[in-house]
């Protein structure tokens, strides 16, 4: 039995898609004219997918995360997630141990007195036995790096390791999809690293991530962005396809089609990315997407050696 | 405004078993008009400090001086001297609570005893600072504010007080890119137009670099390092004993420096950059 956890086979067993089909979403009691947090969206993420989710506050990114699994319901049009539609209460439970969400700030969604315990909330509340939950956990501390922690209250860890307590509690529950809502943006640079390490490894292992974040940098890292302008896709494509389209100068600059896209949605490049965008633009030649400045370093000195 | 720290140390639940030392006879002077950014890793003693500098903690041990009155001075009534310096907290838009924009901001002052008259045209003037339309925002419930407006309500707030020294903890954390701009473009404005002196707390060290004049890195409790923007910036190694990291461009012109180009690492803007990396290369003939 506890072998069977330690490896990642639920994932390749199921049908894995979940498909939002014309979906609108207007918070309740908005009064007459309702005002449409979401409106009309169609988007389909697979198996696989690091989707990244961007755009102002404001524009419905929170609300598009809560949708994937049933903590809200579309107002219009519909989401189904392995093919089960999230309005039918039976699916329910199904769907929520399907996609796990991991919130902003960690202390929402710590509820046990030390962290191993804490992990093992939504086992517990399946109704797994207990050798197959103590079985779960270890996998999961050992995945996010907090087997050291397992006695710890979670009140004394620093953020970035309480974050990662959060992920763990999630992973336990074996979801093929996690949403992660701003899960770096009250961490220090440190914690910052430390969760989006873990998020990627969990993106190499298989599960599919969609990550909401105001942070360019992270969003980088995706296999595809969507940006959200007051409730209506304002872009679906790469990272590099998104680089492409924004000038150095940011969201500042204007010219083509996606001027609108770039004076609504705010969109600033990182510093790295900008950088590279000026070093091409003065001839020196660059490849069009280098994701990290790391790779900016690596192409330059290449660049410089061959010369 | 001038602040001095003056061997301050803070101890947390002290006799207890996790007393913990914040601050370690830590002292520090910001002059009237400075632009300061305080930085460290968490745990460093920054909250502490400008918890102390603003008069909420006591030290236990040390003095801070406001222009030389001294705000640990049990003596005296030191809240006219705290009243002058502002402390915007991390998520100061948890404090909004009044059914108006103009009703919240009128808070602080009113409590100051200030007539009708006074009040409403501090409300009128920390609302301009702040780049918020008065006509548009003075009856607006705060509730219904984008998180930048919020925050930045939350501003107007501490403004209306006039304080000399503005102290911002993490004003950015959790804004978009332009709720970011906005709020730094007004806390560097207020600095120009007004000579506030502000201290600028943050772990967003690019955000640091394209503002402050003089950087303080606090790591344990005592001043790691400080001193003009450009020079700490520019040794990526004695940062790193700090716990901190080179922004981001320096962070590259750095590496680039390790692998044998000649180029200077404090470089804070992006095109000067390109330009000198551009001038390496063309040298390299790339």
């Amino acid at each position: 039995m506890a072998q069977r956890w330690r490896s990642w086979s639920w994932l390749s067993k199921q049908v894995l898609e979940i498909v939002l089909k014309g979906v609108s979403y207007s918070y309740p009691d908005s009064g007459a004219s309702p005002v449409y947090a979401l409106s009309s969206l169609t988007l389909e993420v697979k198996a696989g997918d690091f989707l990244c989710i961007l755009g102002p506050n404001g524009s419905g990114k929170s609300t598009l995360g809560r949708l994937f699994n049933a903590l809200l319901l579309p107002t219009e049009g519909s989401v189904q997630v392995d093919g089960m539609d999230t309005r039918n209460a039976a699916f329910l439970w199904k769907i929520r141990t399907r996609v796990g969400m991991v919130f902003q700030n960690p202390d929402n969604q710590i509820v046990g007195t030390i962290v191993e315990e804490d992990i093992a909330f939504g086992l517990e509340n399946l109704g797994i036995p207990p050798n197959e939950i103590r079985a779960r956990v270890d996998w999961a501390m050992e995945k996010v790096g907090i087997s050291n922690y397992a006695k710890h209250p979670p009140n004394l860890l620093s953020g970035g390791q309480k974050q990662r307590v959060a992920i763990a509690g999630v992973l336990a529950m074996k979801p093929s999809y996690i949403v992660l809502d701003e899960p770096t943006s009250l961490l220090d640079p440190k914690g910052r690293e430390e969760a989006l390490r873990t998020i990627q490894e969990l993106h190499k292992e298989g599960i599919t991530l969609i990550l909401i974040t105001h942070r360019m940098e992270e969003a980088m890292s995706a296999s595809r962005l969507l940006v959200l302008e007051k409730g209506k896709l304002a872009f679906l494509g790469t990272p590099a396809q998104l680089v492409e389209e924004l000038p150095a100068g940011g969201c500042q600059a204007a010219g083509g089609w996606n001027d609108e896209l770039r004076r609504h949605a705010h969109l600033d490049l990182p510093p790295a990315i900008r950088l590279a965008q000026l070093l091409r633009e003065g001839g020196i030649p660059l490849p069009p997407f280098l994701p990290r400045p790391e790779d900016l370093v690596r192409t330059l000195c290449a660049l410089k050696r061959s010369a | 405004m001038r602040i001095e720290a003056e061997r301050l140390t803070y101890i947390y639940g002290p006799g207890l078993p996790w007393e913990k030392r914040a601050l370690d006879d830590l002292s520090l002077r910001i002059e009237e008009g400075e632009f300061v950014g305080l930085v460290g890793e968490t745990g460093s003693g920054k909250s502490t400090l400008v918890q102390l500098l603003n008069g909420i903690l006591r030290p236990t041990s040390g003095r801070v001086l406001l222009d030389g009155v001294d705000l640990t001075d049990r003596r005296k009534p030191v809240w006219k001297a705290r009243l002058q310096v502002g402390l915007v907290f991390q998520f100061p838009e948890s404090q909004l609570f009044a059914e108006t924009v103009a009703e919240d901001i009128a808070f602080g002052p009113r409590n100051l005893g200030l007539d009708r008259q006074e009040v409403s045209k501090r409300v009128e003037e920390s609302l301009l600072k702040v780049g918020l339309e008065p006509a548009l925002f003075r009856q607006r419930s705060p509730f219904t504010l984008s998180g930048g407006e919020k925050r930045l309500v939350a501003i107007a707030g501490i403004l209306a007080m006039c304080p000399r020294v503005l102290i911002v903890d993490e004003v950015t954390a959790g804004l978009d890119p332009r709720g970011k701009r906005d709020i730094l473009t007004r806390i560097k404005l207020l600095h120009r137009n007004e000579r506030t002196t502000v201290i600028m707390v943050s772990h967003d060290m690019d955000e640091i670099a394209s503002l402050v004049e003089r950087v303080v890195v606090l790591k344990g409790g005592r001043i790691c390092r400080q001193g003009q923007t450009t020079e700490v910036f520019s040794d990526e190694e004695s940062l790193a004993g700090c716990g901190i990291r080179l922004p981001t461009i320096p962070q590259i012109l750095s590496s680039l420096g390790r692998a044998g180009w000649r180029l200077p690492v404090s470089i804070f803007d992006v095109q000067e950059a390109a330009r000198l990396i551009a001038q390496e290369c063309h040298r390299g003939a790339v």
